[in-house]
């Protein structure tokens, strides 16, 4: 009955919604249309990313002062989680009106609001007649006076640290959506002595820097260790006694052996995503070539075969294709190719060379080091080549590893001069970044997967 | 010399009437049309008719603009649901004697059709009689003025916050009979929506109107304000894989003040983890967004129930 017309539905509307956004601006189209009941209708379509205000209430101890001591720990460990993904502002527990006494009651929402806090989490430490602990957690939409989940888990004391980055993750993924990087270790070389004489060691520890293990003597000098994506196992490069060769590292039983018997040089390893074969560089006169080694069988499968440097290459998450960096166009580039060596084409076609080149998790870009007039670059490109962006620049930055969402980049700088090499994050937006904190200087990180 | 006189005043000629063509051409640059909304709805219509007239003298209620006579079955239907049962008694009947007999029995069980249902006593017979003695008034009232008159059917509301009813007619004839068999066609059966210019009597005169019987609609700029808002507090899930899944459409209901007037209804559907993201950071922006004190509450009709569809496709995929 009632017949509607939209003046500038199609026309104008577009064109100023290219517009605005390609001004950056704020901007939204809103179109108006009054069916029976009148519903005006109002399109959104700009926010404004900025960290969520969360207030993480002190962990209640549930039991004696020994959980009140872990509580504060462990609150610790989630405030400083949250705050350096970026996407969280935890708000100073100073400014909190209410007291959480109870976790198991609602809060009372409007002090919460008034310090405009949009989420709080509340929890609980209490030690078990068995040992163990029960960590149990709340967390709460404040504006919506709401829970939005609560869980509880039990544990080893020992191991509490591990549930702060557990519970951390839940809250991460509750809020963005994203499967959480807090429970995650990271493998490194650990740099120390001057640098003529630096001792390089092999170390791991958590992704926030707690927990430092050494997994080498620092006898030899290793490069870039390797994430197996299964199991606990790295797999890295090390001049052992002579030839540099790749070997592979049980973390959990120190268990070490050579991958291969190659008569030369073997180096930049990686694993495929099924844990199940190592795909790397051999030496062969003046080139390099990729050669793919099954960990079982011991089949080696040579994928290139060309009079160049073929090296770094890395596995599609799907394991169909290989990103590589080759100089057969005469510089550094990134290329791909099929799982079987077939079909390999260039990438990467902006001015410098391109180096180290490593797939997302998610699948949907490629990291990579940059090196050109004078400078090195971490970037992304996604997998077809297009859409290049530079996350960071610098006198020397390189190695990106992902986190295992795909959102967070680690890699190492040296600022030049003296000073050694650090471990930095960045998100794949470009902002945030952070330093890892190491004990002393560090390179070559290697993001583990989420541990199970 | 003359050759070149020539030729040069041609050149000339053509050139400049070249310029003059090919650069009159209005500016490519036009500004972009503003998008305003527009309806050309019979909503509008009914509310512009109802607007008043500011020399209209004062009535007790206001009265609709009449422009077409209406077919009037449906009206008649509707006076008999809203009339009392005993009216219809009294009307059918020769008046009752003046001290009624607690129970009136119909005069004869007839058959099916019964011709007037046995309705039970009036309780009032007074409230009978004024009943009855009304339709007499508003046919010598009509008969006077042919035009507008209407008897007065205001109840002692408040004129100015009902909505003037459309059609009110008093009861023409009080012969009608009430089968029992034809109940359905006592219902009201009017869409929802009535055409407003319909009645009984043409009314060419408007009244003063109510308050909110004007045809103003909510600004371009509020609805700026509104969406600025909701832009400044909204922070969506950044860097989701497949940003579909991120869309979310609420519906507000608004009071008043702007503020909500209840939880926010999220209209789409999804259960992956990007989409409950996104839909509690649009349920923040709304929550803490109110009140929506920029919009107008002389047009609260229009925006008390809002749409808004939060789409970070256009950010995420930059």
């Amino acid at each position: 009955m009632t017949q509607i017309i939209r003046p500038g539905f199609s026309g104008p509307v577009l064109g100023r919604r290219a517009l605005i956004t390609s001004a950056g601006a704020l901007a939204g189209i809103g179109l108006l249309s009054r069916p029976a009941h009148a519903v005006l209708k109002l399109d959104v379509t700009q926010g404004t990313v900025q960290p969520l205000p969360i207030a993480i209430s002190e962990f209640v101890g549930g039991g004696g002062p020994q959980d009140v001591e872990a509580g504060r720990g462990v609150t610790q460990i989630i405030t400083n989680n949250l705050r350096r993904s970026g996407l969280f502002a935890p708000i100073d527990p100073a400014a909190f009106v209410e007291k959480i006494t109870n976790p198991d009651a609602s809060p009372r929402f409007q002090d919460w609001r008034v310090i405009n806090a949009q989420a709080l989490v509340t929890g609980r430490m209490t030690k078990q007649p068995d040992g163990r602990v029960k960590a149990e957690f709340r967390l709460w939409d404040v504006f919506a006076g709401q829970q939005l989940i609560g869980q509880q888990y039990f544990t080893q004391p020992e191991n509490w640290r591990r549930v702060a980055h557990i519970i951390s993750d839940a809250i991460y993924e509750r809020l963005t959506g994203e499967k959480g990087y807090f429970d995650t270790r990271i493998v490194f070389v650990d740099e120390s002595g001057p640098k003529e004489k630096r001792i390089k060691r092999l170390a791991i520890m958590d992704q926030d820097g707690a927990n430092v293990t050494y997994l080498t003597r620092g006898d030899d000098l290793v490069l870039t260790p390797r994430f197996s994506p299964t199991s606990q196992e790295i797999t890295y490069m090390s001049y052992g006694s002579g030839e540099p060769r790749v070997y592979l590292l049980n973390i959990e039983t120190g268990q070490r052996e050579v991958v291969g018997n190659f008569p030369n040089m073997s180096f930049s390893p990686r694993f495929a995503p099924d844990g199940q074969r190592v795909i790397l560089s051999l030496q062969q006169g003046g080139n390099s070539n990729i050669f793919v080694m099954d960990l079982r069988s011991k089949a080696t499968t040579r994928l290139t075969d060309t009079s160049a440097i073929d090296t770094a290459p890395c596995y599609s998450p799907d394991g169909t294709q290989i990103v590589f960096e080759s100089d057969r166009g005469g510089t550094s580039q990134i290329y791909l190719m099929g799982a079987d060596g077939s079909n390999a084409r260039r990438l990467s076609f902006g001015d410098g060379r391109y180096s180290t080149p490593v797939w997302s998790p998610r699948g949907d870009i490629i990291a990579f080091t940059k090196q050109g007039q004078g400078k090195f670059a971490i970037g992304i490109m996604r997998t077809d080549g297009s859409g290049e962006r530079i996350l960071t620049e610098g006198y020397h930055n390189e190695g990106p590893t992902f986190a295992p969402n795909g959102r967070v980049i680690m890699f190492f700088r040296e600022a030049g001069g003296s000073a050694g090499p650090q471990l930095y994050t960045v998100d794949v937006t470009g902002y945030n970044e952070q330093r890892v904190p190491t004990p002393s200087y560090a390179s070559d990180p290697a993001w583990s997967p989420l541990r199970s | 010399m003359r050759a070149g006189l020539v030729s040069s005043t041609v050149i000339h000629v053509g050139l400049i009437g070249f310029m003059a063509v090919s650069f009159a051409s209005p500016s490519a640059f036009a500004p972009p049309a503003e998008s305003m909304p527009i309806d050309i709805v019979s909503d509008a219509e009914m509310t512009k008719m109802m607007a008043g007239k500011k020399e209209a003298p004062k009535a007790e209620a206001p009265k609709p603009v009449v422009e077409k006579v209406g077919e009037k079955k449906a009206p008649e239907n509707l006076e008999d649901k809203v009339v009392d049962k005993p009216e219809v008694k009294a009307a059918n009947e020769p008046a009752p004697p003046p001290p009624p007999p607690p129970d009136v029995k119909p005069p004869e069980p007839t058959p099916k059709q019964a011709e007037a249902k046995p309705t039970p006593t009036p309780p009032a017979p007074k409230e009978a009689e004024s009943l009855q003695a009304k339709p007499p008034e508003a046919k010598k009232e009509e008969a006077k003025a042919e035009v507008a008159a209407k008897p007065a059917p205001a109840p002692p509301k408040k004129p100015k916050d009902i909505p003037p009813k459309v059609v009110q007619t008093p009861p023409k004839e009080q012969d009608r009979k009430f089968d029992t068999n034809q109940i359905a066609a006592l219902l009201d059966k009017r869409t929802p929506q009535r055409q407003a210019s319909i009645g009984d009597t043409i009314n060419n005169t408007a009244s003063l109107g109510a308050r909110v019987g004007s045809a103003s609609s909510v600004s371009q700029t509020e609805l700026d304000a509104l969406r600025a808002r909701l832009m400044s507090l909204w922070s969506p899930p950044a860097g989701a894989a497949n940003p579909e899944e991120l869309m979310v459409t609420v519906r507000l209901r608004l009071n008043a003040d702007g503020t909500l007037s209840g939880p926010p209804i999220v209209i789409t559907s999804g259960n992956s983890p990007f989409f409950m993201a996104a839909r509690d950071s649009a349920m923040r922006a709304v929550f803490r967004g109110q009140p929506f004190n920029m919009l107008n509450p002389a047009t609260y009709d229009q925006w008390k129930d809002i749409e808004v569809t939060f789409d970070p496709r256009s950010m995420v995929g930059g």
